[in-house]
């Protein structure tokens, strides 16, 4: 599909644009580059007229900054409508950036940021020692997604329980999405989304995992599998009156969108889900967020990574790069896991996957030979025994047959014997004398 | 006589060790005196220690026969990746006679099973002359087909095998 290949290669420079180093890679379309993979010295000149410093600058206001600069960017290829409709989304609740962050100001974290760097210059997978020579750069030059990674507005869990599989189907799905700005980003929005148009079960399983990895911190949001599942069976219902709904609208031109929507649509129902949703998805950003990733509304769980996404990713980079991080402990130097995604999620489930499915299997057919043998043994134990028996029958009748004839022999001989002596006796008896007279 | 193979080939003894043959002459082989081997049964590592009693059949007892003891499955059953481990070789056994008659190029090595249920397989052979069969270079990677080809061993005329576990195996589960 030429959405799926163009997202790939979105993925790509994504993968790219975060590495920091790398060259923008294949580039099918000429798209824009996302706005988190510019630095902040392009960032502010993209910017233009905004004007504040943004080193002053709050970092509720630069991640509002940040939004507004995706939604201009993507209003043009994405289609009004739905950018109104995000719109419509973004100003329905607060930002929820994590509070320790949010009351910072940029410097502020630019400052904790280098601290990592230099003290801890040793992290735990490799991915973050090759990543931080990269971060060690002005803020400046740092680009956005770094910025916002390292800062912790989107936060790398270690939960990798089934996060391949989220990952690489999110990879498989985010193809479909258009949208350049958020391709990470909706890579796993839309992985969900198209989960649900295929199999609404799997997707509501995968958002029910995704949800619960989701980092809490996120968007303080966690879906549950109850929520996933019920709200679900109401997507069907509650498509067309949620085109409005965070994260997800329907995207006209995607032929993903409109099953995918429901699901979403019928996840983000639950209150207590509009209201992380909403908040995390900022005004214009999160409609373009919403559009692309609307594009398979996955429900609960995507609107999470959607809001996620917006805030950079917060809750499904963490899922996915958990899931990345875990599954590949030699992951290239792209430090922000989240924005690795497309092509290298995708090459991680599946080599993580296929090396589970490969041990599976190998152990099914080690079983199966034992098992074999097991027959094998038995079958040769009665075997012998059945031999034994009936070798053992036979010499049983021949000795019978032997000890028959014995007897047979002896007692012919007895009666010989006794023929004999009766006749003696018989002779012996004859008078020999008459009697007197 | 095919019921004598039977067990052999169910038991892959026929196929893993040696290639088919016709069974010619009788063999019996006893541990401590009461523990008689038949194909395809289990003997506890106890009863295995001491080297057992075997008894050679035939007609004449200018033929000389060479007895091989090996076990197929080293270092387990599932992947028997050091197949096969010698255990005794004893050769010129004068024939309706046994083991003790004869020269041992290859001391009994007690089997000391741990993974899975070994086989242990008894082959003899009737050798062509006497003190025709060289001592192996090792115990291990043995190979009873080539041993027996380099030495001119011919086919196989009698084999018997048992099954082992280690003493503390869960049995009957």
């Amino acid at each position: 599909m030429g959405s799926h290949f163009n997202f790939k290669n979105f993925g790509n420079e994504q993968m790219e644009g975060s590495g920091g180093g790398r060259p923008p890679g294949n580039f099918p379309l000429a798209r824009q580059p996302s706005v988190y993979s510019l630095t902040f010295d392009e960032f502010q000149t993209t910017m233009g007229g905004v004007g504040k410093d943004f080193g002053s600058m709050n970092m509720d206001e630069l991640l509002k900054n940040i939004w507004s600069a995706e939604e201009f960017q993507t209003m043009g290829p994405a289609s009004q409508d739905v950018g109104a409709s995000g719109g419509h989304l973004q100003r329905q609740g607060s930002l929820t950036l994590p509070r320790t962050l949010s009351q910072k100001t940029v410097d502020q974290v630019w400052r904790d940021i280098s601290k990592e760097f230099t003290v801890g210059a040793k992290d735990t997978t490799g991915v973050g020692i090759t990543t931080i020579p990269q971060r060690q750069q002005t803020l400046g030059e740092m680009t956005l997604e770094d910025f916002l990674l390292r800062a912790g507005v989107v936060r790398e869990d270690a939960q990798l329980a089934g996060k391949p599989n989220i990952t690489g189907l999110l990879g498989d799905l985010s193809r479909t999405a258009n949208n350049q700005a958020f391709g990470f980003g909706y890579q796993q929005p839309e992985r969900n989304t198209g989960l649900v148009s295929g199999r609404v079960l799997e997707s509501s399983n995968q958002m029910a995992m995704e949800s619960a990895n989701l980092p809490l911190n996120v968007n303080g949001v966690r879906f549950t599998q109850q929520q996933l599942g019920a709200t679900q069976t109401q997507q069907t219902q509650q498509l067309p009156q949620q085109q409005h709904q965070p994260l997800f609208p329907k995207l006209p031109g995607l032929p993903y969108a409109t099953p995918i929507a429901i699901p979403n649509s019928a996840q983000l129902g639950s209150p207590g889900v509009r209201g992380g949703i909403v908040g995390l998805s900022d005004p214009a950003t999160s409609a373009s967020l919403v559009q692309n990733g609307a594009l398979q509304g996955a429900g609960v769980g995507m609107v999470n990574l959607g809001a996620g996404a917006v805030t950079i990713a917060a809750g499904s980079p963490a899922v996915s790069s958990d899931g990345l991080a875990k599954s590949n402990g030699d992951t290239s130097s792209v430090s922000p896991v989240p924005y690795v995604f497309n092509s290298g999620l995708r090459g991680r489930k599946c080599s993580a996957l296929e090396k589970v499915v490969e041990r599976r299997q190998r152990r099914m057919i080690k079983n199966r030979e034992s098992a074999a043998r097991s027959r094998a043994r038995k079958q040769a134990y009665t075997m012998e025994l059945e031999a034994e028996v009936a070798k053992l029958k036979e010499d049983n009748q021949e000795l019978q047959k032997k000890q028959a004839e014995i007897m047979e022999m002896q007692k012919n001989q007895v009666m010989e014997e006794m023929n004999q002596q009766r006749g003696g006796k018989r002779r012996c008896l004859r008078r020999t004398q008459t009697g007197p007279w | 006589m095919s019921r004598l193979l039977e067990p052999l080939a169910v038991g892959r003894v026929i196929g893993e060790v040696v290639d088919n043959f016709t069974p010619s002459v009788k063999m019996n082989i006893t541990y401590n005196g009461n523990k008689q081997v038949c194909n395809g049964h289990e003997l506890m590592p106890a009863v295995i220690v001491a080297k057992p009693r075997v008894e050679v059949g035939g007609q004449d007892m200018r033929d000389a026969f060479t007895l091989i003891m090996t076990d197929p499955d080293v270092p387990g059953p599932s992947d028997p990746y050091l197949r096969e481990h010698l255990h005794w070789i004893v050769t010129d056994i004068p024939g309706t006679t046994d083991t003790s008659f004869g020269k041992e190029i290859a001391s009994y090595e007690t089997p000391k099973p741990v993974i899975g249920i070994h086989r242990y397989v008894f082959i003899l052979y009737k050798q062509k002359a006497r003190q025709a069969v060289k001592p192996p270079a090792t115990r291990d990677q043995f190979n009873t087909r080539s041993f027996a080809e380099e030495n001119g061993l011919g086919s196989p005329v009698a084999a018997l095998y048992f099954n082992a576990q280690r003493e503390t195996a869960a049995r009957r589960r």
